[in-house]
């Protein structure tokens, strides 16, 4: 009994299945990816189109519920890339969004995922979700935990449809798929 | 061998190869150097470099914490032997990834060291940041390389030195032996000809002269002194054959006495003067003693054992006793030569047979005693009959001049002419035997040479012939004349017969008589001109003959014994006496004395 609850727990902890408030500290798994939402900034170009103007920050946004708390602001507090520097937005529905570089897709939008990419299309935003088969149904980066680590499934199309351009190096370390229906 | 006797083709060929190989080793040397100093930066360079792309490849990997990517991208590392470890630490400094896999992961440090690269012996290990955009650093790229790369790529250098070195000593040393010939040949063609005369004396041969440089001034140098060896050869042959042909002809030998080694070599010439065939030999000293003489053995050993003379020369003569038992007269000369230390180190000299000469010398000494005895025996005779013919002579002489006083009135004119002719010629025939006296009387009753001064002696000549001066008013002149050895009343007979000739044979004119002296070597040359009558040469000799007159005795008086008496005084004093002279031109009359008392006075 007792070793079964341990066993869970250690599980809990490990997949970060967090069920702390906002605000507080986050899982390892999400501290994780938001390192990764930070990162993917480094690898991948935007065309100019995507800012609204030349030093415009690069926006880190957050649709759905926030699984990183803080711990993302954190992040990128005082980092810059490209000579941008990085802010964080959150949003509780697609229809808010406006002026994201990088769109995190909460699990807690699962169900209505198709909107949510429906409404940054044309707005040259990476869509990044931990959501499952999220690059087969049209997201561009796919985090998926795989043994306890966190795995790249990139769909490139996506990408390209957006006008960006995702660095080879990115790409060799991620697994590459393509929408489903393609 | 040591270098200094090793031939001069091979010391060449050495000398040339050593210079090119020294050369060779410094220019690998140099290089060998340099690629030690510049391999280790050119490595850290190109280790930078590697570093730099793996780094770059890593990054994905590190930001998005992919290991196996890593892994992989660092396995790419095995194409590069040299790397013998690498690894990947992950922002916070935690080792990420590592190659090669089988290295255990304690081998690599728990964090990364400060960026850079470094030599920690073994390796050449370091840190190099792996960086995304701008200066984000996602992690520490770590590599470590072999330096056994380094010592295998020097060791490949150091061969090929070698071999360089190999290929230029073989290069040199087939260029040497081309290039040598050039040296060594003209050389040794003049050593082989310096061989060749040494081996057979062959004066002829020639080395071959090769070019205008220093080796050909050698070599002409070399053959000029041949031509002149080759003249003194000739020369000293030509001049052996003559000394040869010398002592055969004079049958004079030449001997070596050797005192060190107790021994003496006699020529073919001196062997026969002991009685042997010709032909030179050499014996043993004590063997040669053997053959002289016995009464002289004992003087010859110690003269020659001696070294002859202190002076440096020997002179003797001894007698041997040939082999047939004949005894032989022997002279010897010979010159001491000294050794070191002035010790006597050997006598040459020559030697001569001096027999027949021993006995023509007896003989000589014989014939000329009796010449002498005889002699003498002739001028007693003379100076006897003289002498003894005066006496009856006078009685004759007085009984006439008797006959003629008393009994002068009582004979008639022709007995009185008789008597005069008989007194005449009795008086006549007195002063022929007072002359032949006083000619006898120069060697008979002349007195010992002494210094007699000469102008002395014409001074009481002039006060002699004070009348016959007077008389012809004639003027005796002299120059200054010396001190001779002579007998002074002989002198002065001399004197006064020539300068009275001089007087008495005048032509007319006044007489004037010069008497002069010219010094020579050995004697005085008197002379004394007259500016008399002169005489034909034809009677130059017969002046000098007794009783020889060329004229009336109404013309000139004298009984012409004169010059006969001069001559004999001249003879006396070792001198000899000759005129020149001319008809009308005068006389003068020359006659010598010599300065040092000669054997004719007795």
């Amino acid at each position: 009994m007792v070793r079964a609850l341990v066993l869970v727990l250690g599980l809990a902890s490990i997949l970060g299945l967090s069920v702390s408030a906002q605000g507080a500290t986050p899982s390892r798994e999400y501290q994780v990816k938001a390192v990764f939402l930070f990162n993917f900034a480094q690898f991948v170009e935007w065309p100019p189109a995507a800012f609204s103007e030349e030093n415009a920050p690069l926006a880190i946004c957050v649709l759905g519920d926030d699984p990183f708390g803080s711990y993302l602001d954190d992040v990128v507090r005082g980092e810059q890339v490209n000579s941008r520097r990085l802010t964080v937005q959150r949003f509780r529905s697609p229809d808010d969004i406006k002026g994201c570089q990088v769109l995190f897709v909460s699990k807690s939008q699962n169900r209505n995922l198709e909107k949510a990419l429906a409404a940054v299309k044309g707005m040259d935003a990476l869509t990044v979700s931990d959501a499952d088969d999220f690059a087969e149904r049209g997201g561009m980066i796919q985090l998926e935990t795989q043994n306890g680590k966190i795995r790249l499934r990139i769909n490139v199309g996506a990408a390209k449809s957006a006008s960006l351009t995702i660095s080879s190096k990115l790409l060799r370390s991620a697994e590459i798929v393509a929408s489903r229906g393609d | 061998m040591p270098l200094r006797n090793v031939p001069i083709k091979r010391k060449l060929m050495f000398m040339l190869m050593f210079t090119s190989g020294v050369v060779v080793l410094l220019t690998c040397g140099a290089f060998f150097g340099y690629e030690l100093l510049t391999f280790k930066d050119r490595t850290v360079q190109s280790l930078a470099t590697l570093g730099e792309v793996i780094a770059a490849n890593s990054t994905a990997s590190l930001a998005f914490d992919n290991e196996d990517d890593a892994s992989e991208v660092l396995s790419a590392l095995r194409a590069r032997p040299q790397i013998v470890a690498a690894a990947l630490y992950d922002r916070n400094g935690k080792l990420f990834a590592r190659y090669p896999k089988s290295r255990s992961k304690n081998a690599y440090a728990a964090t990364p060291g400060s960026d850079g690269f470094r030599d920690d012996g073994a390796y050449l290990a370091g840190y190099l940041p792996v960086v995304q955009g701008d200066n984000m650093r996602l992690g520490t790229l770590y590599l470590a390389s072999s330096k056994q790369a380094t010592y295998d790529r020097l060791t490949q250098y150091a061969w090929l030195a070698a071999a360089v070195m190999l290929v230029s000593l073989v290069v040199a040393y087939l260029l040497s032996s081309l290039v040598q010939g050039h040296i060594s040949r003209p050389l040794l063609a003049v050593s082989q000809t310096a061989k060749a005369v040494s081996a057979r004396g062959d004066y002829s041969v020639r080395a071959t002269k090769t070019g205008d440089d220093e080796l050909g001034i050698l070599t002409d140098a070399f053959n000029h002194m041949l031509d002149q060896i080759e003249t003194q050869d000739r020369t000293i042959r030509e001049s052996h054959e003559r000394l040869n042909l010398a002592l055969r002809a004079s049958r004079v030998g030449t001997w070596t006495l050797d005192l060190a080694r107790n021994c003496i070599t006699l020529d073919e010439f001196a062997n026969p003067l002991f009685g042997f065939p010709a032909g030179e030999i050499t014996a043993d000293f004590d063997q040669f003693i053997e053959l002289v003489h016995p009464d002289d053995r004992a003087r010859v050993e110690r003269e020659l054992r001696g070294g002859g003379a202190a002076g440096g020369s020997y002179e003797s003569s001894f007698r041997v006793i040939w082999p047939g038992g004949a005894v032989r007269d022997l002279s010897v000369r010979g010159k001491v030569i000294r050794g070191a230390g002035s010790a006597v180190a050997h006598m040459t000299g020559i030697i001569e047979d001096t027999t027949e000469r021993k006995l023509a010398e007896v003989r000589l000494k014989r014939l000329l005693l009796e010449l002498e005895r005889s002699n003498k025996e002739l001028e007693l005779f003379a100076y006897v009959a003289s002498h003894d013919l005066q006496e009856p002579l006078r009685m004759v002489s007085s009984y006439t001049q008797l006959l003629e006083r008393r009994y002068s009135d009582k004979l008639d004119q022709d007995a009185r002419d008789f008597i005069g002719y008989a007194v005449d010629g009795a008086s006549r025939m007195q002063r022929l035997i007072n002359d032949l006296l006083e000619l006898s009387r120069v060697s008979t009753r002349g007195k010992p040479l002494e210094r007699t001064d000469v102008g002395e002696i014409l001074n009481d000549v002039r006060a002699n012939l004070t009348v016959a001066i007077g008389e012809a008013g004639a003027l005796i002149t002299s120059d200054p004349l010396p001190i001779v050895p002579a007998d002074p009343g002989q002198l002065g007979q001399l004197l006064q017969n020539l300068v009275g000739n001089g007087i008495k044979f005048r032509n007319g004119a006044r007489p004037i008589v010069h008497v002069s002296a010219v010094e020579a070597e050995h004697h005085w040359e008197f002379s004394v001109r007259d500016n008399g009558i002169g005489i034909e040469q034809q009677y130059f000799e017969r002046i000098f003959l007794l009783f020889q007159r060329l004229h009336d005795k109404g013309e000139y008086s004298g009984t012409g014994i004169g010059l006969a008496l001069c001559k004999r005084i001249v003879e006396r004093h070792g001198g000899r006496i000759w005129l020149e002279s001319s008809p009308d031109k005068g006389s003068t009359f020359f006659f010598t004395i010599p300065k040092l008392a000669s054997t004719g006075a007795t």
